[in-house]
């Protein structure tokens, strides 16, 4: 008999895809003659999710110092480099916003999501990194395995997590010894069936592991912020005890002690407005 | 009885008891440090008890002791979330400081 965490990884494409629109726009961006405005004309064939990307765009994840109010403006103030990344996270979230999830509520989900994503941007910032977005990216889809989890083995799920919370394992131990997997080997494998960067796909895949590496500054950013949201409590994605702290990861960022208090601080002042921008109406 | 005392009709609720208190028969009706209600003071007038020793100590005394108990329990609360990290890194350490001292300031 096969595995039964190999058999959910083969079900992964029982699970809504990224919208063609996706695909469309990021051809024109790839495209050597493809210009902002394009791309703009391949989104505004879908007023939502242009609405959407405008609100991202003139949130506080930006920072933008004017309102920016038509879509071609605000791919220019964003930049090429990031015009990827907004639509590719306005779309995942729209994708999966309106899905019931059973044991944990969605939107309770995608605000664990979204304040690891800020945590992991005030992380970068504090480093002095450029591409701080790109650092949110990472952590607005590091438990994106966990929605695979959820909607294919809703059963098993609801067990793993009331044993949880009687027993005082961690979720992810649980995950492998219900399921045969873990939310990180399959966000690792549904992104990289999305053909989503390597960046991201990593980051999903190792914000957990213990052992010593040479990870991406990304993913220990993001292992380091995933703790900060979960001490926080701003959402949950399951659980809401606090991950055990790599040495590892918490080297190679390069953070102080010192440093926590600014980086939740900035979380704490962010997190709200990015969360309406991306799941309110 | 060295204590002062005050009368019945000046005894409010969210005042202290100072000394134990007695029923005529010898039993203690009231323990030293009971927080005046309004069940106490009828207590006292069901048994004819005129005067009390109690403080007006009771209300920043209460807050304190209101303080305490929070702080008690949101200990609790981050202990239990905690409890699976590692609470002796430094860095671990620091986040669960900023977690109390946030969670206080909200109470």
């Amino acid at each position: 008999m096969q595995p039964s965490g190999e058999r959910l990884l083969e079900r992964l494409s029982e699970l809504p895809s990224l919208p063609a629109i996706y695909h469309q726009a990021r051809d024109a961006l790839e495209r050597p003659d493809g210009s902002l405005d394009a791309v703009a004309s391949v989104l505004e064939t879908d007023t939502a999710l242009s609405a959407r990307i405008l609100r991202v765009a003139n949130s506080a994840l930006y920072g933008l110092i004017a309102k920016v109010d038509s879509l071609p403006r605000a791919l220019t103030m964003i930049g090429t480099e990031e015009v990827h990344r907004i639509i590719l996270a306005t779309s995942v979230v729209s994708v999966f916003r309106d899905i019931p999830l059973g044991a944990v509520s969605m939107r309770s989900f995608w605000e664990h999501s979204i304040a690891t994503g800020v945590a992991s941007r005030a992380i970068a910032r504090r480093l002095g990194q450029t591409g701080a977005e790109r650092f949110y990216l990472a952590g607005l889809l590091h438990d994106i395995g966990r929605l695979p989890l959820y909607l294919l083995e809703p059963e098993t799920m609801g067990q793993a997590l009331q044993a949880h919370r009687e027993h005082r394992a961690d979720l992810q131990t649980l995950e492998t010894q219900m399921l045969g997997t873990t939310h990180t080997e399959v966000g690792a494998a549904l992104l990289t069936q999305w053909q989503i960067p390597a960046v991201y796909c990593e980051a999903a895949g190792r914000h957990h592991d213990l052992g010593e590496d040479d990870y991406r500054l990304e993913t220990s950013a993001t292992h380091v912020a995933d703790i900060i949201a979960n001490s926080l409590r701003i959402g949950t994605s399951g659980t809401r005890a606090v991950p055990v702290l790599s040495e590892t990861h918490w080297r190679r960022t390069g953070l102080e002690v010192d440093d926590l208090r600014p980086v939740v601080e900035l979380t704490l002042r962010t997190t709200q407005d990015v969360v309406s921008a991306f799941l309110e109406l | 009885m060295g204590l002062p005392t005050k009368k019945l009709d000046q005894i409010q609720p969210g005042m202290v008891l100072e000394a134990d208190l007695y029923d005529p028969n010898g039993l203690v009706l009231l323990r030293a440090g009971t927080l005046i209600n309004e069940r106490s003071i009828r207590a006292l007038k069901c048994w004819g008890i005129t005067e009390a020793p109690v403080s007006l100590s009771g209300a920043p005394d209460t807050a304190t002791a209101a303080r305490h108990r929070s702080h008690e329990a949101l200990s609790e609360m981050l202990d239990n979330q905690f409890a699976l990290s590692n609470r002796e890194h430094p860095a671990v350490q620091a986040l669960y400081e900023i977690c109390l001292e946030r969670a206080l300031q909200q109470h």
